[in-house]
């Protein structure tokens, strides 16, 4: 199991963050330069976006109109013309934003080519509905990202004082393995989080659909229900009846996706949870519908 | 500072006593956020929140009576990314059935849900200290609810004494998760409370 947590903690997506053209230095705008206006990064999944937002800005922060005053504030991220929150883990967000399959993804995968994401930087004073605005900077961050383990300690638990009895030095440990990407750090607080698997009251989802518009849906789980361990199917097929028949996997219109990953139907909740949840404590499972012949 | 603030926030509001001072000193806190997404949601002219809240302000009842007259929900939805929307097109007939079914049960009538105010230290309580809402509102309404009953520049909501959730998170989840004895019960005072 450790080796599927270190592989969910090293996943990473290749981002292309262009900047909206009316930001952009008229005569850049104006200009031929197709190496202008435009950042490639690496960023882990399991992560929020925003916390890279300083090290784009920095980069592109030249060719830029406006000077830049603060890197979080009054600036966010758009997919494809649609706006893109910044507090769930990126991760989640390109699967069900791109109705990622990943059963396609090897074939799409040509030989001396990279996938990358495209999404557009975009500023003002008029940030868009859905889109926490960023007025603390990073300690907005962490202390939104606290109180998203503490719900998701509450689910589990039936209270937050697990998290809430942290002692300093490990909160802000808890904190610092995220922005240095060190699972030998993080692994260990989330554990006193967790509780034995006798004692989990509840297992914090968070379903993340896109289609035919862009929902998210918290279900209530357990990890046993009449003395049987809860499948991955008998949620969705609770949840999504129409898109999950229970037991007839070969019918169904949407694969629930997770950290990048196709999770069988068939897998037990608690035990998806524990591998592949996120660094925000909730598991958050993508949907994404497929086509009858999916070329995207 | 605190009075360009102050006026920016509440135009009628002269009365700022000790609470609303102190939390104005600090112009950048996680409450401004709230503030000023509630002031997008008015922006955007999502006018059940706007409703709900002159209502509340106006009236005893407070919440009761403005979320009988809602008739959509207003938790944040928004429309999907060009490069997924294509998949729709080539939908199975059973899967543009479905996706049709998810749609029309989606646009059903929200519940409403009872939410239990309850004031942190000096705080002046809210009356009536019980509210119903519709599970379709996002969280953001009842902070700004607050907000304006209590005349206070910026108030700290909390979940059950621990948490504080996303402002868009649905009122619905969160009573669903997290109610007591069929109440939703939500912490509030002028400062940060629990960190």
């Amino acid at each position: 199991m450790d080796e599927v947590r270190d592989r969910v903690w090293r996943g990473s997506l290749n981002v292309r963050v262009s900047v909206c053209p009316e930001l952009l230095l008229t005569e850049l705008s104006e200009s031929q330069d197709t190496n202008l206006g435009f950042v490639n990064i690496i960023v882990p999944r399991d992560c929020y976006l925003a916390l890279y937002l300083p090290n784009i800005i920095q980069k592109l922060e030249s060719q830029l109109r406006i000077s830049v005053s603060d890197y979080y504030s009054g600036w966010w991220f758009e997919i494809e013309g649609a706006r893109m929150p910044w507090n769930f883990p990126v991760g989640a967000l390109y699967d069900s934003s791109t109705g990622l399959n990943p059963s396609n993804r090897s074939s799409l995968h040509q030989e001396n080519s990279v996938h990358v994401w495209h999404l557009m930087l975009r500023h003002g004073q008029h940030i868009p509905n859905g889109v926490i605005p960023l007025k603390n900077g990073i300690d907005q961050i962490r202390e939104f990202w606290m109180h998203q383990w503490k719900q998701a300690c509450y689910i589990l638990n039936g209270s937050a004082k697990q998290v809430m009895s942290l002692s300093k030095p490990d909160t802000l440990t808890f904190w610092q393995s995220v922005i240095h990407r060190d699972l030998t750090k993080f692994e260990p607080i989330r554990q006193k989080i967790i509780p034995m698997p006798n004692a989990v009251r509840f297992i914090p989802l968070r379903i993340h659909v896109a289609l035919p518009d862009v929902r998210l849906v918290e279900p209530i789980c357990k990890a046993v229900d009449n003395e049987r361990d809860v499948e991955l199917g008998d949620v969705l097929a609770r949840e999504f009846p129409e898109w999950f028949e229970a037991n007839e996997e070969s019918s169904n219109i949407a694969k629930p996706v997770i950290q990048g990953i196709e999770v069988p139907l068939s897998a037990l909740v608690w035990e998806v949870y524990q591998q592949l949840s996120s660094f925000d404590g909730f598991l958050h499972i993508s949907l994404c519908l497929q086509a009858e012949n999916q070329t995207v | 500072m605190s009075r360009l603030l102050e006026s920016e926030s509440d135009a009628g509001s002269t009365s700022s006593n000790v609470e609303s001072m102190k939390s104005e000193r600090n112009p950048y806190t996680v409450q401004d956020e709230l503030e000023e997404y509630a002031k997008k949601l008015n922006l955007l002219a999502l006018g059940e929140d706007r409703n709900e809240l002159q209502l509340g302000d106006g009236s005893s009842v407070s919440l009761e009576e403005s979320t009988g007259n809602n008739k959509t929900g207003n938790v944040v939805v928004s429309t999907a990314p060009r490069t997924t929307s294509p998949i729709l097109t080539h939908l199975s007939p059973a899967g543009h059935e479905a996706v049709k079914q998810v749609l029309s049960k989606t646009q059903g009538m929200p519940k409403k849900l009872r939410i239990k105010f309850q004031a942190i230290g000096s705080v002046a309580q809210v009356s009536p200290q019980s509210a119903q809402i519709s599970s379709s509102q996002p969280f953001s309404v009842l902070v700004t609810f607050l907000r304006k009953k209590l005349k206070l520049a910026t108030v700290y909501c909390y979940v059950n004494n621990s948490f504080s959730p996303a402002p868009q998170q649905s009122i619905g989840d969160l009573w669903n998760h997290f109610r007591v004895k069929d109440e939703l019960i939500v912490n509030y005072f002028s400062g940060v409370a629990f960190g």
